[in-house]
């Protein structure tokens, strides 16, 4: 998949939204990222948009960065989207602007038509790493590695200030292992729509 | 001759006009001067009181009386009550409510004063109906009174204000008539030495309208009524629900230790600060 | 100067602490719920008061009993609850007790959409209780708004003796921004103190600025407090010169706040069309100007931090500076009859109007900027 860097110098301004069900921590992970940001030294806005189940329903969360005030806090046209399940990735597809790209969980999204497309297996990493709840974090490692405006030290930083001190290691190695993972992915020059093994 | 003045008159508010809103022969007053002789005998400060009213004849009672005074919103005076309370807990606060106030539109604040056990001596004055806007039925009314809002006859059940507030959870509960003065007199002492939610039920006559719908033509009928219609609560504990059936059981009905709000409050502070 | 990424929500709560709320009375209801959550855990560490009560008419009722009992006290609620409170607001203006109350604004009438923004109670806030009254009602748009209009609306609550009321939305309210909290305590004011005895004190008089001072229970001064008309002693009236009096008065101590209150941020002043918006839409206005600036329409933006009293003096001025207005509302035209009204046939003024749950986004604006400039 392509780095999304080139739209950071086009646009004044980057958006990112996390898409999923209530209970995968999209919220918390779109926090921390703008968290990461904001130690990063950028002007960022974190919102987020859910039904009135507190698991299950959609759940979607928004990540605006940039390097001046921000405007307007909410996305208007992705320049990332990550989408946890198949009908997150089906509803926010259309949000993304051209060239813009997609992060999916390879387990439960597997049907994506678009073009710049990373799969990578989130779930597994999570569980490997010892939370299955983990896969928020997972998620953000692909993040961190196809959006460099943020900078994995940050994230890190970030999550020792917003997750349970115990919580900690296992979802710092979760978004390392996939940030790895990611690296990987991005350095192979083949077709754009990848899976990635684990 | 020389002029000799009340010994209450020191309770009433030098600069207000009289007289009282409230009708020859109407049971508040008598009520009244049973709440300033029980301030007068524990001696509080009138600094240190707070009398918070709602809407109707009884909250009128405030107005008249030399305290730090609060005439609020129709059925929501312990709501203000609990809000003075906490935090100023070192104020006396009582609560002056009617029958529709306290039990119709404030029923939920009631029974939430009562769970929560704030320091609020409540009293709620029953005349079985609302008085001030033209004697139309209330929670209390009696079953099948006709009133100018029950003109065939009132369907409901009436409310037993005590037993609702006592399931509430509140830590004193009385009941008394203005026509048994030493009882209310001694109850309403009680209630507002008691350490938690103390509530008294006062019944007290409406000559303007109850008494014209039970066909009690004057205050002394009314009161004869009280008199008759009341059973004291240890006698009451050896009648059968019969014999109770339409009786007001009179008394002390629940006196019990509970931790306040605000001690459990306290409590709440003291362990947050050890953290 | 210390910088945090916060909530809008928390944001209001951290404002209110920081001017010295320390009473907090509530009820759950979304998307506001932050609020007392934040109050639930926060206030207690500052000694002071924070309880859950059964609905918001108690909750309003417990903040003007505390406040009353001389502690600075705040609620917050959103549509559903703002409704239920309503009674309470009344009082609260008739008998002049300082509390503020924050409304995050969610979909309505009715229960709505919990979770989704709107701009509709707008008019609730200004003629919501019944009664011909006054109000000062803020409108933040950003995070760092939230900390500070909060804590600008406890001095005025203060200062002027009423009820204020914060507007925010569910994307205000809910959204996570940098917030930059002041180090130093900032400027906090409390209300007047009587400085006669108390055997000389006349609770509702007029000072001469219309704010008469007020003393805590418990404090000596022995007065009477009523939601009845009443005279200059707080006894009720029924003489018409007392009630107009103190009616007359009351309109005239938010009248005499309200050249006081002329809050708002301007870009591209003077422009040919100038945007009017308010709380989460001046955001996305903001967005749209900027946007059709670069294609080279003449387009500024007046944002609004105060709603209420209208700030009729701003807006006269910028109607008179340009040749249209438009403004976009999150509602059927709440804001825009005042701009109206103030205008008086000088200018054009046109609307945008979004009722579907969804923010009114840069995009939508921009189309209806380049549609008045075709």
């Amino acid at each position: 998949m392509k780095s999304t860097t080139n739209f950071w110098q086009k646009s004044p301004r980057y958006e990112l939204r996390i898409a999923g069900s209530g209970g995968q921590g999209i919220v918390l992970a779109s926090i921390i990222l703008a968290e990461a940001a904001l130690l990063d030294g950028r002007c960022v806005a974190q919102s987020q948009n859910y039904g009135p189940e507190a698991r299950g329903g959609n759940s979607v969360s928004e990540v605006v960065i940039s390097d001046t005030e921000i405007d307007y806090p909410l996305a208007v046209e992705l320049d990332l989207l990550v989408a946890l399940t198949q009908e997150a990735c089906d509803r926010n597809l259309s949000a993304i602007k051209e060239g813009g790209a997609v992060i999916v969980d390879s387990s439960l999204v597997t049907k994506v038509p678009w073009e710049n497309v990373a799969s990578l297996p989130f779930s597994r990493i999570a569980q490997k790493a010892g939370d299955a709840r983990a896969i928020n974090m997972a998620a953000l490692g692909a993040v961190t590695s196809f959006c460099p405006i943020i900078s994995p030290e940050s994230v890190i930083r970030a999550m020792a200030k917003r997750l349970p001190a115990t919580k900690v290691e296992i979802n710092r190695q979760a978004f390392r292992e996939a940030l790895q993972i990611a690296q990987n992915l991005k350095t192979e020059p083949k077709t754009s729509q990848r899976e990635a093994g684990a | 001759m020389k002029h000799e003045e009340h010994p209450m008159r020191k309770y009433l508010r030098p600069n207000k006009k009289m007289p009282t809103i409230w009708c020859s022969g109407c049971g508040i007053g008598i009520f009244v001067q049973s709440l300033v002789r029980a301030i007068d005998r524990i001696g509080y400060s009138k600094d240190d009181v707070v009398m918070v009213s709602g809407i109707g004849c009884s909250s009128r009672i405030p107005i008249y009386l030399d305290f730090n005074t609060l005439h609020t919103t129709h059925g929501r005076a312990l709501t203000f009550a609990t809000g003075v309370k906490l935090a100023r807990p070192h104020l006396k606060v009582i609560t002056i409510m009617g029958d529709g106030d306290a039990v119709a539109i404030g029923g939920n604040h009631l029974i939430h004063a009562a769970k929560r056990n704030v320091e609020i001596s409540a009293f709620v004055i029953n005349n079985h109906v609302y008085g001030m806007t033209g004697g139309q039925c209330s929670p209390t009314t009696p079953y099948g009174l006709k009133t100018t809002t029950s003109p065939y006859g009132n369907r409901e059940a009436a409310f037993d204000v005590a037993r609702v507030v006592e399931a509430a959870g509140a830590a004193f509960v009385g009941r008394a008539t203005v026509y048994h003065t030493p009882l209310l007199d001694r109850l309403t002492e009680a209630a507002l030495r008691k350490k938690g939610f103390a509530m008294v039920e006062v019944i007290a006559q409406c000559v303007t309208y109850s008494g014209r719908w039970m066909g009690l033509a004057s205050p002394a009928e009314m009161m004869t009524w009280q008199r008759d219609n009341s059973v004291r609560v240890e006698r009451a504990k050896e009648m059968s629900e019969t014999e109770l059936a339409g009786k007001m059981v009179i008394g002390v009905l629940t006196d019990r230790e509970r931790p306040t709000y605000n001690e459990e409050y306290n409590e709440l502070l003291a362990e947050e600060s050890k953290v | 100067m210390k910088a945090v990424l916060l909530q809008g929500n928390e944001a209001c709560a951290k404002g209110a602490l920081a001017a010295g709320c320390r009473f907090y009375a509530g009820y759950p209801i979304t998307p506001s719920s932050e609020i007392m959550e934040v109050m639930a855990r926060e206030v207690p560490r500052l000694g002071g008061v924070f309880i859950q009560m059964e609905d918001e008419s108690a909750s309003l009722g417990a903040v003007i009993g505390a406040s009353l009992a001389g502690v600075k006290s705040m609620t917050a609620t959103s549509g559903p609850g703002f409704s239920v409170m309503q009674e309470h607001i009344g009082f609260a203006c008739m008998t002049e007790v300082p509390c503020v109350i924050v409304d995050v604004m969610r979909g309505g009438p009715s229960t709505g959409l919990a979770t989704q923004p709107s701009q509709a109670d707008v008019m609730q806030a200004r003629w919501g209780t019944h009664g011909d009254h006054p109000i000062i009602v803020l409108a933040p748009s950003s995070v760092q708004e939230c900390f500070e209009l909060t804590a600008k609306a406890f001095n005025l609550a203060e200062r002027y003796r009423t009820p204020v009321i914060v507007i925010t939305d569910a994307i205000v309210g809910q959204m996570r921004e940098e917030v930059t909290l002041p180090e130093a305590d900032m400027e906090i004011e409390v209300r007047p103190q009587p400085t006669v005895p108390p055997e000389e004190f006349v609770p509702y008089d007029d000072p001469g600025n219309c704010v008469p001072a007020m003393p805590a229970f418990g404090d000596g001064y022995r007065y009477h407090v009523t939601g009845l008309y009443h005279d200059v002693h707080g006894f009720p009236t029924t003489q018409s010169g007392e009630i107009d009096f103190l009616i007359r008065r009351l309109f005239s101590k938010i009248c005499q706040a309200s050249q006081h209150l002329q809050w708002f941020d301007s870009w591209y002043e003077n422009s040919e069309t100038m945007v009017i918006a308010y709380g989460c839409v001046a955001r996305s206005a903001l967005r749209a100007v900027r946007e059709v600036r670069e294609k080279g329409l003449d387009v500024g933006l007046t944002k609004l931090k105060v709603l209420w009293p209208f700030m009729d003096a701003t807006i006269s001025g910028v109607l008179d500076n340009c040749r249209r207005v438009l403004v976009p509302e999150m509602n059927f035209g709440q804001i825009s009859r005042e701009v109206e009204r103030v205008n008086q046939g000088r200018c054009e003024i046109l609307t945008l109007n979004k009722v579907d749950g969804t923010a009114l986004t840069p995009p939508e604006i921009v189309r209806k900027l380049e549609e008045i400039h075709s």
